[in-house]
C-alpha cells in the first residue's frame, strides 16, 4: 500500500526554524498549501495525493482525493490547472480524481463540494509532480518581515530538486517575542547587539541599546548568542552565548575584560606611535587602543574561544604595511611583541614617471596594494609571523610623476586610475630600489556572449556585471556593466592586469544567474551559457495564519561561504497574499 | 308616532382596477415591474401574471410566472422566456387581478393590464486594478464586468474608449474571464502618458444595438521618487556607530517604486529596477567619494581596508527612471521627498571598523 499525504486547511504544523524541507521531487507542500475560506472555523478539509512523490512521465498519473471522506450526498467540481492551462474541469460524484501526469511542475488542484457543511465548502492544494531524474540542490531560504517589530528574521533550509516549478507551500514565519535587555558596566552604557539563533545563527536580529543600557527587539523562541560592543572603550565586548527571549528584561553584564598589554616596533627596534590595535577572540573584539611615545598599548579582551587575531594599523605616513596574524587563544600569555621585520622596512620608490605609450599620465590616482610577509607577533608562549597588507595611495603630477611614496618592497601591485574610465592594474617591486617609471597599458577591450540556457541563442537585454577583485577590489577600481546587444553580444572595456568576477543576469527572467569567478581580460571566454532557470514559488504566513505581505524572499547559497554566502541568488518580495516567486538556477535532471 | 327601521346590510359589489408602474416604463427581460391594484371591497383577492411571445397579448403562456396574493402592491420578475422550453422571447406580459367577495360576486372594472417587453441593455460595470495611485507610464488594467439576461454573452460586444485627456491613447485588450455567474469580465490595459483626471468610457451592446455605457474616472499622478523600504544592516541611531568585525555586506533588500521598484517587480520591459549610488566616506574628512562603478543594491565593506576603530560613512541614494535629485545637504544622514511622509531616498551608516 502506497503512503499518501494530507494537508489539513486548518492547525497546520509549522516548521521550526533550521527544518529542512525537500521540495521538487513530488507531492504536496509539506507544511503548506490548501487554502478554505471556511478554515478559520475549524474545518479539516484537506487533499491526500497518490503516489506521493508523483514523477511525470508519459503514463504518469496522480489521484487526489478529499479528506476526510465525504458523504455520498456531496457532489464535487473538480479542477486541475498546470503551465495556465486546465487540464481537468469536472462535476463528479466521486471525492477523488485521477489526472495524467506527462509533464513536471505544479498541478493546482481545487475541488468544491456542493452539499458539505458549512466551512468545508472547497479545497485546493499545488502538487508537484517531479521530472525523472532529478538532481537535488539545497539553498537557504530567509524570510525578512517588512518590519524587524513584526517578527524577526526567518531562515530554513531547502532541497530543491530539478527539472520542474516547485511549489514550497506555506512558509509560516514565527512571529517571535518582544524582549528587553539592559546593557550594564556595571550602569548603563549605550551598545550595538547583535543576536544569532542557535539554530541558524545567520538569521541575525541586531538592536542598539540607548545610553541607559536599554534595547528592545523581537526574538525567535529559541536561545540566541549575543554579541554585544558596547560604544567607548570602558568596557570590552563580549558575547554571550545562550540567551533565552523572556518576558522580564535581561541584565547583560560586561566589564573590562582581560587587559593585554604590549608595544609595537619597527623593524629596527624604534617605538611606532600612533598605531591602532585590536585584538579579537572567536570574532569578539577587544576594545581599540592606539599606541603611545613608547610603542606601547592596553586593550580590554574577554578570554576565552580558540582563535585569536591580531590586528596593527601603523600611521600612513611610516608606509608600513598593516599587520595582521592568527594564534591560538590560550597563547595569550604575558605581553604581547609586535615587531615588524627587516624586510618590511619601507624604501623610497624615488619619483615614479607614468606614462602610456610615451605619453605622461597626470593627475592619475595610484594605490599600491599587495600583502607579504612583514612582522612576527611574540608572546610568552609563542611567536608567529604576521602579513603585512600594503594600502598605500598617491597622485601623479601633470607632468605624470609620482613622488614621495615609501613602500615596502616586494612584489606588490599599483592600480593606476588616470579616468573615471581608465584603469590598469600594473605590478611593482621595489626591492631593486627606486623605481623610475610605469608603463601603463590602455583599458582593454573584451567580448563575450550571454547564451540561452538551451539551443544556444543570444539572451538580449542579459546584463554583465564585472565586479573587481584582488588588488583591483582593494584600491577601489570601478565595477563594470555591459548589456547584451540583439544577439546576446556584450563588450566592455576592463583594466588590464585587473581580475573580475562575471555576474551574467536576465531581467527576462529567461535564465537563471550565473557568476564566473576571478578572470582577467584574457581568461574570459567567447560566450557563457546562462544555467536554466526553475521557479520556486510559495507562500509566507505569519503564525502559519495570516498573509505577510511585503516580505523580502532571498534564496541563499548553501555551500558558500563568506561575503558570497550573505549575497542572494535570487530575491522576491510577497504580493498583498504573502505570495512570492523567485527564480534559481534548476539543479537539472540526469 | 315614531319608530325604528332595521335593515340588513346591502353587500356591495367589489371593483378593482390596476395603476400601471410611474416612471418604471420601459419594461425588460429579466427586470421588474409593479403594480399597484385599487381595490374596493373585495373580500379576496390574486394576481396572475403570464409571458407573452408577441406585443399584444396574443401569444401567451398558458401557465403563470407569477401568482402572488395577500398585497396591493406586486412585484414581477419579468420572465426571458415566455415557457421555460426557451422557445420564445417574452414580448409582453399580462397582469390580472381577480377579486371576489365573500358571495362570488367578481370584481367589475377593468382588473388587467398589458405591458410590452422590451430587449433588455446589458449590465456593465466598470472598475480599474487596486492601487494607491496611478502613475504616468506605469501599465493598469481596466475591467469590464458585463452580462445580459437575454442575449447570449458572446453576441455582446464592449467598446472601450478614452475620453480625456488623451483620447487617442490605446488600450490593449488583455484577457476575457468567465464568471461563472452568466457574467464576463473583460480586461484591457492601460498606459497614461500624462498626469490628470483620465476618464474612460466602456459601452456594452448587445446583437439588436441595445447598448449600456458607463465612464471611470481615474486620478493620474507623476512618476514619484523610489522609497528604501527595508535595508541590512542596521543603521545606527544618531550619533552612534555600527561596529563592524568581519566584510559585511551593507544591501538595500526592498525599494517601493511605481515601475522600478526593487527587487523588480516584473520580467515586463516596461518595468525596470532600482538604481543605487553608493558613496564612502573615510578618516573624518570632508570627502565623499564614489564607490566607483557600483549601481546595485549592495556594497561589500571589508574592515581589513580600514584602521580599527575608524569611523565610516557609507551612504546609499536610490533613483528611478527619473532620477529625481536629492535636495537635501550632504550633512544629512536620510532624506527623502518632503511630499511624500516616510519615503526615503537616502540612507547613511555611520561605521565603526573593529
Amino acid at each position: 500500500m502506497r503512503a499518501a499525504i494530507a494537508i489539513a486547511v486548518a492547525g497546520l504544523a509549522g516548521c521550526s526554524s533550521g527544518d529542512r524541507s525537500s521540495y521538487g521531487g513530488g507531492g504536496v507542500p509539506g507544511d503548506a498549501g490548501a487554502a478554505d475560506p471556511g478554515g478559520s472555523s475549524g474545518c479539516t478539509l484537506g487533499l491526500t495525493v497518490q503516489p506521493q512523490a508523483p514523477i511525470a512521465g508519459p503514463m504518469a498519473a496522480v489521484t487526489a482525493t478529499v479528506a476526510p471522506p465525504q458523504s455520498s450526498l456531496i457532489s464535487y467540481r473538480w479542477h486541475v490547472e498546470h503551465d495556465g492551462a486546465v487540464i481537468s474541469d469536472v462535476a463528479s460524484t466521486a471525492g477523488a480524481i485521477e489526472f495524467a501526469t506527462p509533464d513536471p511542475g505544479i498541478y493546482d488542484v481545487s475541488v468544491t463540494l456542493t452539499g458539505a457543511p458549512a466551512g468545508c465548502a472547497a479545497v485546493s492544494a499545488p502538487i508537484n509532480v517531479g521530472a525523472s531524474g532529478a538532481r537535488s540542490q539545497s539553498f537557504r531560504m530567509r524570510i525578512v518581515p517588512p518590519d524587524p517589530t513584526v517578527a524577526p528574521a526567518f531562515e530554513k533550509s531547502v532541497l530543491i530538486r530539478g527539472g520542474a516549478a516547485v511549489d514550497l507551500g506555506v512558509t509560516p514565519v514565527d512571529a517571535g517575542m518582544a524582549t528587553s535587555f539592559l546593557v550594564t558596566a556595571p550602569t548603563g552604557i549605550a551598545a550595538y547587539l547583535r543576536f544569532s539563533p542557535a539554530s541558524v545563527p545567520e538569521a541575525v536580529v541586531e538592536g542598539f541599546a540607548d545610553a541607559t543600557g536599554y534595547v528592545a527587539v523581537r526574538l525567535a523562541p529559541q536561545l540566541h548568542s549575543v554579541l554585544v560592543i558596547p560604544t567607548g572603550a570602558t568596557a570590552a565586548p563580549r558575547r554571550f552565548p545562550a540567551v533565552a527571549p523572556g518576558i522580564a528584561t535581561t541584565q547583560l553584564l560586561l566589564d573590562a575584560g582581560t587587559p593585554i598589554r604590549g608595544a609595537v616596533r619597527a623593524p629596527d627596534g624604534a617605538a611606532i606611535a600612533g598605531a591602532t590595535v585590536q585584538l579579537s577572540i572567536d570574532g569578539v573584539p577587544s576594545t581599540v587602543a592606539t599606541t603611545a611615545a613608547d610603542g606601547s598599548f592596553t586593550v580590554g579582551l574577554v578570554l576565552g574561544g580558540a582563535t585569536a587575531t591580531v590586528e596593527v594599523m601603523p600611521p600612513a605616513a611610516s608606509g608600513l604595511p598593516r599587520l595582521s596574524a592568527s594564534l591560538a587563544a590560550t597563547a595569550l600569555v604575558g605581553a604581547l611583541d609586535l615587531r615588524y621585520t627587516a624586510n618590511a622596512a619601507p624604501v623610497a620608490l624615488g619619483d615614479v614617471r607614468l606614462a602610456r605609450a610615451g605619453a605622461p599620465l597626470g593627475d592619475a590616482r595610484v594605490t599600491i596594494v599587495g600583502s607579504l610577509p612583514a612582522g612576527r607577533f611574540a608572546t610568552d608562549a609563542t611567536a608567529i609571523a604576521a602579513t603585512g597588507t600594503v594600502r598605500i595611495a598617491g597622485r601623479t603630477d601633470p607632468q605624470g610623476v609620482l613622488a614621495g611614496l615609501r613602500v615596502s618592497p616586494g612584489p606588490l601591485s599599483a592600480v593606476v586610475v588616470a579616468g573615471p574610465a581608465d584603469v590598469a592594474v600594473v605590478a611593482v617591486d621595489a626591492s631593486s630600489g627606486p623605481i623610475a617609471s610605469l608603463e601603463v597599458p590602455p583599458m582593454q577591450p573584451i567580448a563575450t556572449a550571454a547564451l540561452a540556457p538551451a539551443g544556444g541563442a543570444g539572451l538580449a537585454g542579459a546584463t554583465l556585471d564585472l565586479v573587481p577583485v584582488g588588488a583591483l577590489a582593494a584600491a577601489g577600481g570601478p565595477e563594470l556593466h555591459a548589456t547584451a546587444g540583439a544577439d546576446g553580444a556584450l563588450s566592455a572595456l576592463v583594466a588590464p592586469g585587473g581580475h573580475y568576477d562575471l555576474r551574467f543576469r536576465d531581467p527576462a527572467a529567461r535564465a537563471a544567474p550565473l557568476t564566473i569567478a576571478d578572470r582577467v581580460a584574457a581568461s574570459i571566454a567567447t560566450s557563457y551559457r546562462l544555467p536554466a532557470a526553475l521557479a520556486i514559488r510559495g507562500t509566507v504566513q505569519l503564525g502559519g495564519n495570516q498573509a505577510l505581505p511585503s516580505a523580502v524572499v532571498q534564496v541563499l547559497c548553501d555551500a558558500c561561504s563568506g561575503l558570497e554566502r550573505a549575497t542572494p541568488i535570487a530575491e522576491a518580495v510577497s504580493d498583498g497574499a504573502g505570495r512570492f516567486v523567485v527564480t534559481v538556477p534548476d539543479p537539472g535532471t540526469m | 308616532m315614531t319608530g325604528c327601521f332595521y335593515i340588513d346590510s346591502i353587500e356591495v359589489h367589489p371593483s378593482v382596477s390596476l395603476t400601471p408602474p410611474a416612471g418604471s416604463l420601459p419594461i425588460y427581460r429579466g427586470g421588474h415591474v409593479q403594480v399597484t391594484a385599487h381595490l374596493d371591497h373585495p373580500d379576496r383577492f390574486e394576481w396572475t401574471a403570464v409571458a407573452c411571445a408577441d406585443p399584444y397579448g396574443q401569444a401567451c403562456s398558458a401557465t403563470p410566472f407569477a401568482q402572488p396574493s395577500g398585497s396591493s402592491v406586486a412585484d414581477f420578475a419579468v420572465p426571458v422566456w415566455v415557457s421555460g422550453d426557451r422557445a420564445a422571447l417574452t414580448r409582453s406580459i399580462h397582469v390580472r387581478v381577480t377579486a371576489h367577495d365573500d358571495r362570488g360576486a367578481l370584481a367589475g372594472g377593468d382588473p388587467s393590464i398589458q405591458y410590452t417587453v422590451d430587449d433588455a441593455p446589458p449590465a456593465l460595470v466598470l472598475a480599474s486594478s487596486p492601487a494607491p495611485h496611478y502613475t504616468v507610464g506605469a501599465p493598469l488594467e481596466l475591467f469590464a464586468k458585463y452580462s445580459d439576461p437575454d442575449d447570449d454573452l458572446a453576441a455582446v460586444s464592449v467598446a472601450w474608449q478614452v475620453v480625456a485627456p488623451d483620447p487617442a491613447a490605446a488600450l490593449a485588450p488583455l484577457r476575457s474571464i468567465d464568471g461563472g455567474d452568466g457574467s464576463r469580465t473583460q480586461v484591457v490595459e492601460l498606459v497614461p502618458s500624462v498626469t490628470g483626471a483620465w476618464r474612460i468610457q466602456a459601452a456594452a451592446a448587445d446583437p439588436i444595438g441595445t447598448t449600456t455605457t458607463q465612464q471611470l474616472e481615474l486620478d493620474v499622478e507623476q512618476d514619484h521618487p523610489p522609497c528604501l523600504a527595508q535595508w541590512q544592516p542596521i543603521v545606527p541611531p544618531e550619533g552612534a556607530a555600527l561596529p563592524i568585525t568581519e566584510p559585511t555586506r551593507f544591501q538595500i533588500q526592498r525599494v517601493t517604486d511605481d515601475l522600478d521598484a526593487y527587487p523588480r517587480s516584473s520580467s515586463d520591459p516596461r518595468f525596470g529596477t532600482t538604481t543605487f549610488a553608493w558613496s564612502i566616506r573615510a578618516g573624518g574628512g570632508t570627502d565623499r567619494q564614489p564607490v566607483a562603478g557600483v549601481t546595485g543594491n549592495a556594497v561589500a565593506l571589508d574592515p581589513a581596508a580600514f584602521a580599527p576603530g575608524q569611523i565610516v560613512e557609507l551612504r546609499v541614494e536610490a533613483f528611478d527612471r527619473t532620477h529625481t535629485a536629492i535636495s537635501c545637504p550632504d550633512a544629512a544622514a536620510s532624506c527623502g521627498d518632503p511630499a511624500l511622509p516616510g519615503c526615503l531616498q537616502r540612507q547613511t551608516w555611520r561605521v565603526e571598523i573593529r
